[in-house]
């Protein structure tokens, strides 16, 4: 399957070449520093690439999220993955010798990946080789070719059979090398380095430096996301909220206790509860900051519950979190002077804000803001709990003219009896009329005569009258 | 004889039994009227009309309202009970200034069921901040409303909340009142309807005196019933003064 390469090919050419490899490199020339960059470099690594060519279609996050999940799967061969751009590089030097060979590490990663690509719906295909450095691999996986190279001296020899495509330079670069007849990394060797730097960058350079194990390569090591998952069974079926908060508490406890282990909060939680012969039941709770508190925890939850019916008994209770954010600790002897009236304390209304979103749902509680219409019923905006982003919004200019603090969502018509407007007793206008016309370029253009009005009962409404069709007159708000 | 000179120079067993037992009793009803008063006074929910100047007041913005209230204002924690029969009578109105000065404190108003959309624009015209405000709608169950406006009550960040309920029963009234006292929060109810049993530190009714159409900008206020307060009074106050102007 792998063609070891043990070619000798450019090492004579290499050691002709000394000055001019000297001038290309000019990590070599300086002995000191090069010496140096090798000590940082582990001479024993062997580092295999997985290379998804199918990813390339994909979004950014999609292609994380889908990485960090095949990640995850190569974690059984190796601890030190790095994820890089559309691949999965694992070190597997040491375990060579404990899965006898790199064919069998192959083969045990071979079907969960595939069907890791069949599940998220993706061709089931990957290219893969193995090299003593990261970008070495990468780019010889990316050629398509199963290579192994064991030796770091042989990296040269191998690397410079690769088109230059494999680089995945910018259209613009790839043009001007292939105009310059340069077809392949080993055109790239006998060429100054100045003189390409100077032309392409020093990213190019860094590159190839890199892949030929002359520069460290510096790497992020792919750590698995933390989730916590646990599930009661219950000894017997409950019915009651009251036998159910105790054994949740004690979920939450244990939750709390991992989240303060790993130095974690979180934004979100699900409870599932099972019950017998029928549909779970989820309950999903969120925060808007992240928190790790057990009381705040315990606190939403019991929120959620009480307004919940169990249509059947729960017999099993089960605790998902899946999204966790690092916990950021705050003194409140170090916030130092400042504006004590907007502190950015508001942590007292947020929880109550979470509470109140837990039990009465995210619909209940709202925030208004102006919107700069004309049209009265436009000229506000409630907010969703979900949607305020940010607790402060500004506000746009407005009218001058009165406006009622109570606005009716759906405008009363007004009756006339004995000749004068007539709601719960008679009306009289105070003042007005305010011509409103907007909404002229919609099929449903605002047409009205708004008036001040008072009625006997001692309400003050703000009325309008239609100045199209039946010309009505309706009752739009009050002056509470 | 003996017996005889004692009795002349001292006073009697019997006396002497009387007076001590005189002086235990008072003794010991002492004692027990300082344990009492001991007692009484670690009840934080104990309300002691002597202690009515203690409570912080804030004036109410008029001056004839704040003529009638105990202490020249709205106490700055409890309940406040508005009876209006009809809506746009002007109970918002009145609370202006209250609203301003809330939020100047840096504290929020929470609107708990208001019957209606809360106009953001005539909040604006009010100069009330529209941040600061948070509105729990008002399609949700009684009992709902009711934990909603316990926990806004209790809540410290809120230093008023609003809610629009028909009619509450004593005990609701009196839970809701502890709220308050315990968060440090003053609340208002607007009712339909009075409760003559309410606990609650005042209790206001917004009176209609239209009967003609001329004082559109009067609104005629009645004191009910207030903590330290001597007698029902009622005073009339000019709340829409700028209303009147036409665009």
């Amino acid at each position: 399957m792998y063609s070891d390469i043990e070619q000798q090919y450019f090492l004579e050419n290499l050691y002709a070449n000394q000055k001019k490899s000297a001038k290309a490199f000019p990590q070599r020339e300086e002995k000191g520093r090069f010496n140096e960059i090798r000590k940082t470099i582990n001479s024993d690594s062997l580092w295999y690439a997985i290379y998804f060519p199918q990813f390339k279609n994909l979004n950014e996050t999609q292609k994380k999220n889908y990485l960090s999940q095949l990640a995850v799967l190569v974690k059984k061969i190796s601890s030190n993955i790095t994820i890089q751009k559309q691949a999965i590089v694992c070190e597997v030097r040491s375990a060579l010798r404990y899965f006898s060979g790199i064919d069998n590490i192959h083969k045990i990663i071979k079907v969960p990946i595939e069907s890791k690509l069949k599940e998220l719906q993706l061709p089931q295909y990957f290219s893969y080789a193995a090299c003593p450095t990261v970008t070495g691999s990468l780019l010889l996986a990316r050629s398509g070719k199963k290579t192994l190279v064991y030796r770091k001296k042989n990296l040269r020899s191998a690397l410079g059979k690769l088109p230059i495509s494999v680089l995945e330079l910018s259209r613009e670069n790839f043009r001007k090398l292939n105009n310059m007849g340069v077809h392949s990394l080993r055109d790239l060797w006998i060429l100054p380095l100045s003189g390409l730097q100077k032309r392409f960058g020093s990213d190019l350079i860094t590159t190839i430096n890199k892949a030929l194990c002359l520069k460290p390569e510096p790497i992020l090591n792919f750590t698995e996301p933390p989730n916590f998952s646990i599930c009661h069974v219950l000894p017997y079926e409950i019915e009651k909220i009251s036998q159910l908060m105790p054994v949740v508490e004690k979920m939450l406890k244990e939750s709390c206790q991992f989240l303060r282990n790993h130095d974690l909060c979180i934004t979100s939680f699900q409870v599932l509860l099972s019950h017998l012969r029928k549909t779970d039941t989820t309950i999903n709770i969120g925060m808007r900051l992240p928190n790790r508190s057990l009381k705040h925890f315990s606190k939403l939850l019991r929120a959620n519950l009480e307004n919940l019916r169990f249509s059947s008994p729960v017999i099993t209770v089960k605790l998902n979190i899946s999204e966790f954010e690092t916990f950021h600790g705050y003194s409140e002897a170090l916030s130092l002077g400042g504006d004590s009236r907007r502190g950015g304390d508001n942590s007292d209304l947020i929880e109550l804000m979470e509470q109140f979103a837990a039990r009465l749902g995210k619909d209940s509680v709202l925030k208004v803001r102006t919107t700069p219409s004309y049209c009265p019923e436009l000229a506000i905006k409630q907010l969703r709990y979900d949607q305020i982003g940010s607790l402060r919004i500004e506000q746009e200019i407005i009218s001058s003219t009165p406006r009622p603090f109570m606005l009716l969502q759906n405008p009363k018509e007004l009756t006339i009896k004995n000749g004068r407007l007539y709601n719960k007793e008679n009306i009289i206008i105070i003042s007005g009329p305010e011509r409103i016309e907007t909404q002229w370029w919609n099929v449903s253009d605002v047409l009205r005569d708004y008036y001040v009005a008072l009625e006997r009962n001692g309400s003050r409404l703000w009325i309008y009258r239609e100045r199209k069709g039946t010309k009505k007159w309706y009752l739009h708000g009050y002056f509470s | 004889m003996r017996e005889n000179t004692e009795s002349h120079n001292s006073p009697s067993r019997e006396a002497l039994n009387s007076f001590n037992t005189a002086e235990v009793n008072n003794f010991s009803s002492n004692m027990c009227k300082s344990s009492i008063e001991k007692l009484l006074l670690s009840n934080d929910n104990l309300w002691r009309a002597s202690e009515i100047d203690k409570i912080k007041h804030n004036s109410t913005g008029y001056k004839n309202l704040d003529n009638i209230l105990p202490n020249r204002g709205w106490p700055t924690r409890g309940l406040i009970e508005i009876v209006n029969q009809y809506h746009g009578v002007g109970e918002l109105q009145l609370l202006i200034p209250l609203m301003l000065s809330v939020i100047k404190q840096g504290k929020w108003i929470l609107w708990v069921c208001p019957p209606h959309t809360v106009y953001a624009p005539a909040l604006q015209q009010a100069g009330i901040d529209t941040n600061e405000i948070l509105i729990v709608d008002k399609a949700i169950s009684c009992k709902d409303a009711l934990w909603s406006i316990e926990k806004a009550l209790r809540n410290k960040s809120c230093g008023l909340v609003l809610t629009w309920q028909t009619w509450l029963s004593t005990k609701v009234l009196r839970r809701l009142q502890l709220a308050a006292e315990t968060g440090g929060t003053l609340g208002f109810i607007f009712k339909r309807r009075d409760n003559k049993c309410s606990p609650s530190n005042i209790r206001l009714r917004i009176k209609n005196i239209t009967s003609s159409f001329h004082d559109f900008d009067e609104a005629s206020i009645a004191l009910i019933k207030a903590h330290g307060g001597t007698q029902a009074k009622c005073i009339s106050i000019k709340l829409y003064q700028h209303h009147l102007q036409s665009p």
